[in-house]
Order: structure tokens, then sequence, then C-alpha cells
């Protein structure tokens, strides 16, 4: 409140006779002054506003009647009256606290001193409530004494409503303050009518600092400033709420993300401007990178990783790794989504596996196991697989699957298991051989040590044809002999792998010729040959030592077990690059539980009674076939006789 | 005379122990396979019995405990020739009841030393 130095008013023209007083009222003058006497005299009694004169020590003097009104007084009771000592000071209806004031105002206008020319202070009405007033005071002559004229006006309620005012003022500027986010009122030319403190910390201004700026100060660039511009005034102008998250940049130069929200103060005025809250999502962007970079590294540890993943909802692959879809030969986004039906060999083994994993699963316990899988080639591999429940509990919420390819330890397994069986079946030839090389070789020693003897000791008591005989057993046991010891390494040979394909040119009709005939003149009565040769050429690469094994062995055996004599087929045909030979007996017939074992070495049929044999020429024939990359077939029927077919491409 | 069967699947053995024994002065029963020797036991009682051990049909064990069986045969002298050296084998020949095990292949004063031996044994125990 502005102080004026106290301005001495014209001393005021003495009323011409003193008017009553009681009333409070003062009487209209007459004469020349009438019109401004009557004046000042309405505008005394009607004003709104209260009138009093004091003396010099503070009594009432005078008083209008809003000034009665005010203090609940009449003016009988205020006006000092000689006689009447009743009469009160003016400072008596001063609240306390304010009477010092009051007093102190006076005493300065009383002795010339510059004053407070407008105050506010507090009188106790009638009826004892606190008033806020205004006062205006001056000093004046009124009836030759020095007398202050006061005007009051009753501010209480103005003061109420302004004090209320305030404190919502207050308390909403605390709030808005106090408030987590930035929020700022934009006028229509963009520059910063008002910002909080979050506001402005957030941009790192101090206190006031933003009032007035242009908006662009918030932002990196001043093409991020208009690019969000645009975006925004399109959503704004049209009434709505224009929300993004944006880069900002602080007062030093350090950027932040913010999420802002503008709305108009009023759509339909845009003059109005704006108000923006700004929110600082720089923690909850650090948050979501860290959450992303984790996420990130341990999609790439599982993909990274030498073992297959899988996550399973209801048999549903809902998730897995690179390394299982490469494991099956797919691209990830093939095998999402897929019921896992799709890696298995085929429905069954895909109900089985469900059948006795998932219960396992629900008992709480790791299922474990090996399984045979199907790439996308349709190629099989082996898998071991270690599944867990997320929840055993519930396991609509799904499995976890871990999947190694043991397909290569599989195999490696299979080849142990094959060595160990081959090494099992060598032990087992070996036996077989001890067996078949008692048998075998003992049986001709004793007919050939038996005969020497008796013809060395019997010779006079026997006939010559006997002797004849004997020499004959002697020199079949021998051949018998050495028969097996060539058929025996033979075999060794070709266990050993030391028999190799040399194919050369042959002709091979004469060779057959040749070789039937042989046999024909090692054949006794009631055997037969029936040879026959078809084929446009015979010239032929092939391997003759391996085809007379194959041949040979073939051809006396269809001689050796057919005891009842007959003709013994011998075909061969030429065509299509390939020789199809057949052997055709009349013999004694394989059995069928033989013939699963029939090239097995020393395995003999057990219809072969007493013929002998070493149970190495079939044998021999199926290596020779092998070698020379053909194949054998045989039909047979026990009593009725065998059919051999061996088929040798030809080069 | 003494008469021997010999069983024997394997032909020139088999005549060679016929003309050995004939020409010692037995008389001598043949069969090319132990159901025929069996039969052939039952039918000649011969005094001994020379048999085979792998034979088809019915090996030498089959025969030794077919003739076991019979009453008439029980207590015939038998002797097996074989062509196993294994000791497994002359254990087991032994235990089924054989009187001697001659291995192939044999001495001839070996076989008539054993049937000799047989001979007189079965005959002290008549």
């Amino acid at each position: 409140m502005a102080q004026r130095p106290p301005r001495r008013k014209p001393p005021a023209r003495k009323p011409r006779r003193a008017a009553a007083p009681a009333a409070g009222k003062i009487s209209a003058p007459r004469g020349s002054l009438r019109h401004d006497e009557e004046f000042l005299v309405t505008l005394f009694n009607v004003a709104r506003i209260g009138i009093c004169l004091t003396d010099e020590n503070g009594f009432f003097v005078r008083v209008n009647p809003a000034f009665c009104e005010l203090f609940g007084q009449r003016a009988a009771e205020l006006i000092r009256t000689p006689g009447a000592s009743r009469a009160r000071p003016f400072l008596d209806f001063v609240y306390p606290d304010d009477r010092a004031l009051v007093l102190d105002n006076h005493r300065k206008r009383i002795r010339g001193e510059p004053v407070t020319a407008y105050y506010p202070f507090r009188i106790i009405d009638k009826a004892g409530r606190v008033r806020w007033l205004e006062i205006s005071a001056e000093l004046m002559k009124w009836e030759g004494r020095r007398t202050t004229v006061s005007f009051l006006l009753d501010v209480t309620e103005r003061r109420a409503l302004q004090h209320d005012l305030q404190q919502s003022l207050v308390e909403r500027e605390a709030i808005l303050n106090n408030s987590l986010v930035g929020i700022a009122f934009v006028a229509a030319d963009n520059r910063i009518k008002w910002s909080n403190r979050t506001f402005e910390q957030l941009y790192g201004y101090g206190k006031g600092e933003l009032a007035g700026r242009h908006a662009e100060f918030a932002y990196p660039s001043r093409e991020a400033y208009y690019e969000l511009g645009r975006a925004a005034a399109a959503v704004i102008k049209a009434g709505g709420i224009f929300e993004q998250e944006v880069e900002m940049q602080r007062k030093d130069g350090a950027r932040f993300s913010a999420f802002v929200s503008g709305k108009a103060i009023d759509p339909a005025d845009l003059s109005r401007g704006a108000v923006w809250v700004v929110r600082d999502i720089t923690p909850r962007k650090k948050l979501e990178n860290e959450l992303n970079r984790s996420l990130l590294e341990r999609e790439a540890i599982l993909h990274s990783t030498l073992v297959g993943i899988t996550f399973a909802v209801d048999r549903r692959l809902l998730w897995v790794n690179d390394t299982f879809a490469r494991m099956l030969g797919y691209e990830r986004g093939e095998l999402i989504g897929q019921l896992s039906l799709v890696h298995f060999p085929d429905q069954e083994s895909f109900d089985a596996f469900g059948d006795a994993a998932y219960p396992a699963l629900a008992s709480g316990r790791p299922y474990v196991t090996e399984q045979q899988m199907k790439r996308k080639d349709g190629s099989l591999i082996w898998c071991q697989l270690y599944g867990n429940a997320l929840d055993p509990a519930d396991l609509a919420r799904g499995s976890i699957w871990t999947n190694i390819d043991i397909t290569e330890r599989k195999r490696a397994e299979g080849e142990i298991r094959r060595a160990l069986e081959k090494e099992r079946e060598l032990n087992e030839l070996k036996s077989r051989f001890v067996a078949m090389t008692s048998h075998e070789f003992r049986t001709p020693l004793a007919t050939i040590l038996s005969s020497a003897e008796l013809l060395e000791h019997y010779s006079a008591r026997l006939p010559a044809e006997e002797k004849q005989e004997m020499f004959d057993s002697i020199r079949a046991g021998v051949e018998r002999m050495a028969k097996m010891l060539d058929d025996v390494l033979m075999i060794g040979r070709v266990e050993a792998q030391m028999i190799e394909f040399n194919p050369a040119p042959l002709n091979l009709a004469a060779f057959c010729q040749q070789l039937a005939d042989e046999m024909q003149r090692s054949l006794t009565a009631g055997h037969a040959i029936d040879f026959a040769f078809d084929g446009r050429r015979n010239d032929v690469n092939m391997d003759e030592k391996l085809l007379r094994h194959v041949l040979g062995n073939l051809l006396s055996n269809a001689v050796k077990y057919s005891p009842q004599g007959g003709t013994v087929g011998f075909r061969v045909r030429l065509r299509n690059g390939i020789a199809e030979f057949e052997v055709t007996d009349q013999g004694i017939g394989i059995p069928p539980e033989d013939r699963s074992r029939l090239f097995e070495s020393f395995h003999r049929a057990r219809n072969v009674g007493s013929i002998a044999g070493t149970g190495l020429g079939l044998a021999i024939v199926k290596k020779s076939v092998d070698l020379q990359r053909g194949s054998i077939e045989f039909a047979s029927q026990v009593g009725k006789g065998t059919r051999f077919t061996v088929s040798i491409p030809v080069y | 005379m003494a008469k021997i069967l010999v069983i024997e699947d394997e032909g020139p053995i088999r005549n060679n122990l016929e003309r050995l024994l004939r020409a010692e002065g037995y008389a001598v029963v043949t069969a090319e396979n132990g159901v025929l020797g069996v039969r052939a036991a039952a039918r000649e009682r011969p005094d001994l019995v020379l048999c085979d051990v792998l034979m088809p049909e019915m090996d030498g064990y089959g025969v030794l405990a077919a003739l076991r069986q019979s009453v008439e045969t029980a207590r015939i002298p038998f002797i097996f020739l074989t062509a196993s050296a294994d000791r497994a084998d002359r254990r087991l020949a032994l235990e089924h009841g054989a009187d001697e095990y001659i291995t192939k292949p044999f001495k001839l004063q070996d076989v008539l030393a054993a049937i000799k031996r047989r001979l007189s044994g079965a005959a002290a125990g008549d």
C-alpha cells in the first residue's frame, strides 16, 4: 500500500449552527452554501460507507448511519456529550491486536507525520463479532477543533472471500507444484504461460524461469518440435487428447524420454491455449530396455545352445529354439504353432509318447526318454528328451522339453553292438569250426588210417576188389580233406576280406559248358546234368574264380543232396547286363527252419543225414555272389528239390 | 563166436570195421544209423555194440539210452567211436553208461583190445 504525505485540506466551512448530534444525521444546512452542504449531508447520511469524526482524544464527534450499522451502535451511544461520560473512544472498539496500529497511525496523523492512507484493521461489534474494516482518515477542523474524519468500509466478507480464494489458489498451486508430473499451460503463441515446479525441474530450470518461453526449448531440435507440434495440433484442434512418447531435452542438453499429453483448455477457443502434462519415463524406458536386453540375451542363449528346446502346451509347440528347428530341418516359424505330431514318425508313436510322458509330468517328475523323430525331409533321427511340466498340478500351463540329437550315439551304439555281434559270431564260428574239424577231419582220417592198416596187416585175407575199394576210400578221404581245407581257407580269406573282385574278359558260355562237363564226368550212375545257355553275346567281364566258387558249389550240392539221383538243371541266361544262373535239383530240399541260416558258415540243414559236408559251401557261394554285387535266391520243397537263382551284373 | 553190432553212418569206416572184425573171427552185424542200430540190437542180440556218436536219425547217446532201457539189451557192452576229441564229450559218454570210448582216427589194435576187454569183462560178470 502506497503511502502519501498528509495533505492539508482547506479547512471545512463551519456549519452555521451545530446540528443536533444525537440523531447520527446531519441536518441539511441552509443559506448560500446550501447545495454543497445538502449534497454533503445527503452523502453523509446515505453513503454505504461508515463515516465518523473523532476528536483528538479519539472520542466520536459525529457518526453516520452506515457507521452506526457497522459498529452495531446507536449514534447516541457513541457520541460524547457533556454529562454523558459513558461514551467510549474509537479505540475501545478496535480489536485488541490492532489497537497499537490504529493508535500509532492516529498519533502520527495528529503530529503531521506520514500515515498509511488506507489500511485494514479489525473491530469488535456490539454482538462481539470481529469485523474487518478498511479505513482512510484525514485531519480536518471541525467546529474549530482538530478533528479526524475516517471513512470505514466493511471488508469482512470480501476478505473472507479473498482468503478463501487465496487459500484455494495456494492449495491448487501446491497441488500442481507438488504433482509428480510436469504441467504447463501453453498459450496460443506457444509460449509457456505457467508451469509447475515439477515441469521446471524436469527440464532443469529454476523457479519461474520458464514463464514466457517459447515451447521449442523442450525439444532436442527444431524439427522434433515441429514434428510433434503438427501431430499434436491435429488432435488438439479436434478436441482430443494428444498422447505420445517423445524425446525431450533438458537445459543442460541431456535428453530424456517423456510421455506427453496435451489438451486444449477450450477446444472451441484455441486462443486460450493448451495444457500439457509431461511425465519422465526414462526410468521406465531404462527398465524396458534392460528387460528387452535380458529377454534378447535369454533368447540368444536359448538359441545358441546345442540342445533343442521347446515349450509346448497341449502338445502344441508354442516356442522352439533355433537348435531344435535346425535339428529337424525346419525354420522356427514353420514349427511354432504346430502340433508336435509334426516331428513324430507317425500318429502311433505320437500317441504312445503322450501316454507315457504326461502321467509322469503330472506326478511332478521329469520325463526322460529316447525317441525317434521325423525331420522335415522325412528322415528319422534319435533324440534324447527331457521334459518338465511348468506346473505339474496344471499340465495345461505347458511343459518344457530339451532335445538332444543322439543319432550319432545311437549309430555308434549300433556299430558297437554290431561289432560285438560280429565278435560273437566269430567266436561261434570258431567253436563251430572246431566242432566241424573234429568230426569232418577225423572221419576221413579214420577211413584213411583204418584202410591203410587193413591193407598193411590183412592184405592176404582180403579179396582184390575190396583192397581196391580201400585204396579208393583213402583217395576219397584225402580229397575230402583237401576240399575241406580249401573251403576253410576260402571262407577265412573271405571273412578277412582278403578276396577281391577282379572281373576279366570271359567267354561265359564256354566257361559254363566246361563246368557242366567236369561235373558230368564226376557223376555216378543215376545223375544227369542238363545244361543250357541262353544269350546273344557271351563275351563278358566277370571274375572267373568267384564264379567258379558259386557255380561249383551249387552244382556239387545239387548232386550231393540228391541221393536218389535225378537231373540237375543248369540254366544260364545273359540279358540286359545281368547273368542269371539257375541250378535245380530233385534232392532232399531245405527244411523251412534252416532257411534263414542257410548261408551261415558251418551251418548244415538238419536233413543232411550222413551226407558229408562242412557247412561252408553255401557260405562261400553267398560271399562270392556278394563280392560280385549279385544276388541269390532259392526256392525249395523238402523231399522234392531245390532251385537256386543267382543274378550277377556283367560288365 | 561173439557177435558184434557195428553202428556207423560213414560207409568206408563201417566197411573197414566189418572187414577187421570178420578177419578176427567175429560175427558182424552192421547198421548205418541209430534207429536201424537199435532195431538190429533187439533183433540180433549182439554180444557187443560198437557205435558212432554223431549220426543222423538218432545219435549214439540215443542208441545207448534205448539199449539200456530194454531188459534184453541193457547189459550189452557198449563202445563209443567218436570223432570228437573233446574231454567233455568223453566224460559225457561214460556218464551215459558207455563202457569204452575210442576216438577217431583209431588204431585197429586199439579197437580189438577194447572189444576183447569188454567181452572178457562181460563174461566174467556173467
